[in-house]
């Protein structure tokens, strides 16, 4: 059984227009969203702006309130969860944001950022909940002395490891992360990934790891979804995603990160357009305003996602796709 | 081709730069002796991390530094014979715009909120060209806006820069920059704010633009993958200091400098193992940069060595073009 089941997820954002602010439009953040995440795998969630990517991230944390679907959690749907048992299982989902400068109470010290999480969970011994801080800081490479400072004192990439470091204080299963290292300098990030790499291994955590950044997805993440206007297009495991993706928008997506394609320059796909707003998104294929392959039926019937090999665990979403 | 470009004049060069800033922990030298040459219908990059000097590098050359915090300690920038640094307010103004342009990060905060496009791209036409007439300049302003792949100019000329999108706005001040046909443009970090699939489109955009127009093009990043897309040399900073030049292809196959080397390694590509450590360079950037005696990168650099504590590593040629400053420098064979 999967540690993380969503199923058909849909979290809207009411747009308030006119004079009297009445709700005439909803931003289709996140549209029917499915996927699994087996203990001790990280899945990588990609896409542009307006994609959904971190709305889907805020809601499985119920920061963001799910219009209909199932977060199903160590077999528990989270969202019929309230009180003591939704307590109980935010013990066990962690959350790291993208913004170190903001994310951290900058009138807290460190100790009293780490020591906030096992208050709220009833952590009641004070020389416990000492002993489990230095513990604490020293696994994601910090000194103690730093306990004492505030977050002001310290450098994005230091901010971060302390966000990591509440992110992991309970033990938690999952932790759900938000961009983490894209507002770092590339040497310091990879500093991140390899602590993140690290911390996995040691607490057999399982991650969502959300991101922009298509080469710092594939190299954390055991499988990629692509997401697209609030939809998945495709999913599958990171090598493959990169060398033999089937989707028109990941094609071009991955031929747009100059890293991740061979040494000779390749022609590069360049997709005609913008990104559609997602309060109308296009009827039938969100992508068909801008796919390089559209057809007839692309802009009448949206694709669903479906199984395009025998072999591998691969789906897709698009008409013009035929299983190998 | 390398060999050629050496034997010609650059088209702006860049000696000896200081800039230093005024801080409440006092001063601070955020660009420290820095050369650069930029020769015809080529593009430069400068490469390097938050607070390497970079954008002030950039800024210096068409003097838009912050007054007073910032003051330009040395150097000279010397462009069609003058030193930029010694022109009066009138004949900077007529450079900027007309003889060098720039396109900066922030495609919202570079317009302003409340003239229309078409009012905005007028209006460096007009201080450069005051004999144009209303029609020519509403022609020149259409035909810009079709150079740079913005769909129905005539429609987009009446909107406010709230209307349309960020890549299209980056477009728009991609129109106005090029409206004078200058000789060089400065691109500072232009598409770093955009979407991936947005930014490689504004990447072909500037790389067929640099084709047609044999324009030189000074290109800021912190993405050396974006860099080595459309540059021909490349210039590594750190800490104020240029520390590598070279070609691209000498840059990334094979770096001398182990900060170079660092940084290239550091980023997860097809090459690196999936959820394998990746090399890192440890450490981060010493505060009080300019205390330091010698080396300003040997704190974090694999290979010091003693003496790298106290002597500061001056430039020197390793081979044709590619010149690092280093007391130890990488064997790149």
């Amino acid at each position: 059984m999967p540690l993380l089941e969503v199923k058909n997820l849909k979290t809207y954002f009411p747009v308030k227009s006119g004079v009297f602010g009445r709700i005439n439009e909803y931003v289709h953040a996140v549209d029917d969203i499915s996927f699994a995440i087996k203990q001790g795998e990280t899945l990588g969630l990609v896409g542009e702006s307006g994609c959904g990517k971190t709305t889907v991230g805020r809601s499985i944390a119920k920061l963001y309130e799910a219009a209909s679907g199932e977060i199903i959690f160590d077999g528990k749907n989270i969202l019929n969860l309230r009180g003591n048992e939704l307590r109980k299982i935010r013990r066990n989902i962690g959350f790291i944001f993208q913004d170190p400068f903001e994310s951290l109470n900058p009138r807290q010290t460190v100790y009293d950022i780490l020591e906030e999480p096992f208050i709220i969970h009833k952590i009641k011994n004070k020389k416990e909940r000492k002993k489990k801080i230095l513990k604490l800081i020293h696994k994601v490479g910090m000194p103690q002395e730093f306990l004492n400072r505030f977050p002001h004192q310290f450098s994005g990439g230091q901010r971060q490891r302390i966000a990591i470091a509440r992110a992991i204080a309970l033990k938690p299963k999952f932790i759900i992360c938000d961009e983490p290292v894209s507002a770092l300098d590339v040497s310091i990030q990879s500093q991140i990934l390899n602590l993140l790499i690290n911390l996995q291994k040691q607490m057999s955590l399982t991650l969502l790891f959300i991101s922009h950044a298509l080469a710092v997805v594939r190299h954390i993440s055991d499988y990629i979804a692509v997401m697209y206007l609030g939809k998945i297009v495709e999913i599958t495991d990171s090598d493959r995603i990169v060398l033999s993706c089937l989707h028109p928008y990941t094609k071009a997506l991955i031929s747009a990160a100059p890293l991740l394609t061979s040494a000779e320059k390749k022609q590069r796909i360049i997709l005609k357009g913008e990104i559609p707003s997602p309060i109308n998104p296009p009827k039938g294929c969100r992508f068909h305003t801008r796919c390089p392959n559209v057809t007839g039926i692309c802009k009448k019937v949206e694709p669903k996602l479906k199984s395009v090999s025998k072999t591998a665990k691969h789906l897709a979403a698009c008409h013009l796709i035929k299983t190998d | 081709m390398n060999c050629a470009k050496l034997c010609l004049k650059p088209i702006l060069e860049v000696k000896n730069l200081s800039v230093s800033f005024n801080t409440e922990n006092g001063k601070n030298m955020a660009v420290d002796k820095v050369n650069l040459k930029l020769f015809p219908n080529t593009a430069l990059g400068i490469v390097g991390e938050s607070g390497c000097g970079k954008s002030v590098t950039a800024l210096s050359i068409i003097r838009l530094l912050p007054k007073p915090s910032a003051t330009i300690e040395t150097g000279e920038i010397l462009f069609s014979d003058n030193d930029i640094l010694k022109l009066n307010p009138q004949q900077l103004c007529s450079i900027r715009g007309d003889k060098i342009s720039v396109i900066f990060q922030e495609p919202m905060t570079a317009l302003n909120p409340v003239h229309k496009i078409g009012k905005q791209i007028a209006e460096v036409i007009k201080l450069h060209n005051k004999n144009l007439n209303q029609t020519e300049i509403q022609k020149k302003i259409i035909r810009l806006l079709q150079k740079t792949g913005i769909p129905d100019p005539e429609k987009r000329i009446n909107e406010y820069p709230h209307q349309i999108s960020g890549g299209m706005r980056q477009r728009v001040i991609i129109a106005i920059a090029l409206a004078c046909e200058p000789s060089i443009l400065i691109a500072d970090e232009p598409t770093t704010a955009l979407d991936a699939t947005i930014q490689a489109q504004i990447i072909e955009l500037i790389k067929k633009i640099k084709l047609k127009t044999k324009m030189s093009v000074i290109f800021i990043s912190h993405d050396l993958g974006v860099i080595a897309e459309i540059c021909d040399n490349v210039a590594v900073m750190y800490a104020g200091k240029i520390i590598e030049t070279g070609n691209i292809s000498d840059i990334f196959n094979k770096p001398a400098h182990p900060y170079t080397k660092g940084l290239i390694n550091s980023i997860p590509g097809l090459k690196h193992k999936r959820k394998t450590i990746l090399n890192t360079i440890k450490g981060m950037v010493p505060k009080g940069v300019a205390d330091i005696k010698g080396c300003k990168f040997e704190n974090r650099c694999s290979y010091a060595q003693p003496i790298c504590k106290t002597k500061e590593p001056e430039q020197i040629l390793i081979e044709k073009n590619h010149l690092v400053s280093c007391l130890f420098p990488l064997k790149t064979d």
